[in-house]
């Protein structure tokens, strides 16, 4: 079945059509005047290029606005960004904490902040324990060694030993001086 | 062997204190355990791949021979990380009073990062297949300066507290949280096509 629509129908329609909240049917009919009539075709081009040129401006006002709220002239946002590294290090005080967390609601600018900083703790924690891993050398025994000579040599333990060493052969020369003498 | 499982499954402290009444094993033990970290610290921190190998044997020989005056068996991980940052600064002192070879077919070193990282910056898709993500880090981290690197590293890869931090650099804890918040904006604007 098809229905020729007016024009003055189709007028009527066209900001639903564009919209594209026309049901399927009346869609295909709005659609074929649209295809034969230049006129209304005009109007429906102009009119999706002023929706699209609105749409554009709302964006950037949007964009703007958002801007203004958090940018760095913001001392909301300033504070936000000077605490947010101690934030995820833990090192804030309870009420600094609870404003961060605020602020973190109700923006999701600052929401991205967090977690791109979140990430970038992520990699750094991932990148050090690769270099652990590929540490390979071990270091242990050289140490000891080191550690041992230089104990032996200087240490006060050997000292004691020495001296031991020195009572224990006085003592014998001693007792095998006493036997002799007895004998 | 049955010996070496015990130490193997011993908490820190313990490891600490036995070492402190000179039980070689449970040294032992600690080193083994220790090493792999202090290594990892050192290539971070230290520009001159080649001196990473001689700071860490240095910082171990420290800790087994200064391990008798440890106080607190508890603070041991940030004394640890006191004696990496002396050795760090030291080797700072020690650099800055070399004389700066300039040469255009010298690559080693500092200059090479400094020409890569722009390079994979305009090759998303070679990056996505081929650079090590590793390699940029640990290169946007030298490229700090050395005050906020070793703060950021004292942090992340240490884990110490901001106090701990400042005590083992000589400074105070505002400073600190304003070196590694800087710290950690540079690296995020360094790595913001790859994080």
């Amino acid at each position: 079945m098809t229905v020729n629509l007016t024009c003055n129908q189709v007028g009527a329609l066209l900001s639903f059509y564009l919209d594209d909240r026309l049901n399927e049917q009346l869609k295909q009919f709005v659609k074929a005047h649209l295809d034969v009539c230049p006129a209304c075709r005009a109007k429906f081009e102009a009119l999706k290029s002023m929706v699209s040129n609105l749409k554009e401006v709302h964006e950037k006002i949007s964009e703007i606005k958002q801007e203004e709220e958090f940018s760095s002239a913001s001392p909301q946002y300033n504070e936000f960004k000077t605490n947010l590294s101690a934030y995820i290090d833990n090192e804030l005080t309870d009420e600094e904490n609870i404003k961060i967390k605020k602020y973190v609601i109700s923006n999701p600018k600052a929401r991205k902040e967090l977690e791109s900083m979140y990430n970038l703790k992520k990699s750094l924690h991932n990148s050090f324990e690769k270099a652990k891993h590929e540490a390979k050398e071990d270091y242990s025994r050289y140490i000891l060694k080191r550690i041992d000579i230089q104990e032996e040599v200087y240490g006060p333990d050997s000292f004691a030993k020495v001296v031991a060493i020195f009572a224990f052969v006085f003592a014998i020369f001693t007792i095998g001086a006493l036997v002799i003498f007895w004998m | 062997m049955q010996m070496k499982l015990v130490y193997k499954k011993m908490p820190l402290e313990e490891l600490v204190i036995l070492s402190q009444k000179s039980d070689y094993k449970a040294l032992e033990e600690l080193i083994k355990r220790e090493q792999k970290n202090v290594f990892a610290t050192f290539a971070y921190l230290s520009k001159k791949r080649e001196n990473v190998a001689d700071l860490t044997q240095e910082a171990l020989m420290r800790m087994a021979r200064g391990l008798a005056n440890l106080k607190n068996p508890k603070t041991f991980k940030s004394w640890l990380n006191q004696i990496v940052t002396n050795l760090f600064y030291d080797e700072l002192r020690k650099s800055t009073r070399k004389p700066v070879i300039l040469s255009t077919d010298d690559d080693q070193g500092e200059k090479t990062y400094h020409t890569q990282i722009p390079d994979y910056r305009h090759k998303p898709m070679e990056k996505a297949m081929s650079v090590e993500l590793d390699k940029l880090i640990k290169d946007e981290i030298l490229s700090l300066p050395e005050h906020f690197r070793i703060a950021i590293i004292l942090r992340e890869l240490q884990g110490l507290t901001y106090e701990e931090i400042a005590a083992a650099t000589q400074t105070n804890v505002g400073t600190v949280k304003s070196r590694i918040a800087r710290a950690r904006y540079k690296l995020q604007d360094g790595l913001k096509h790859y994080v």
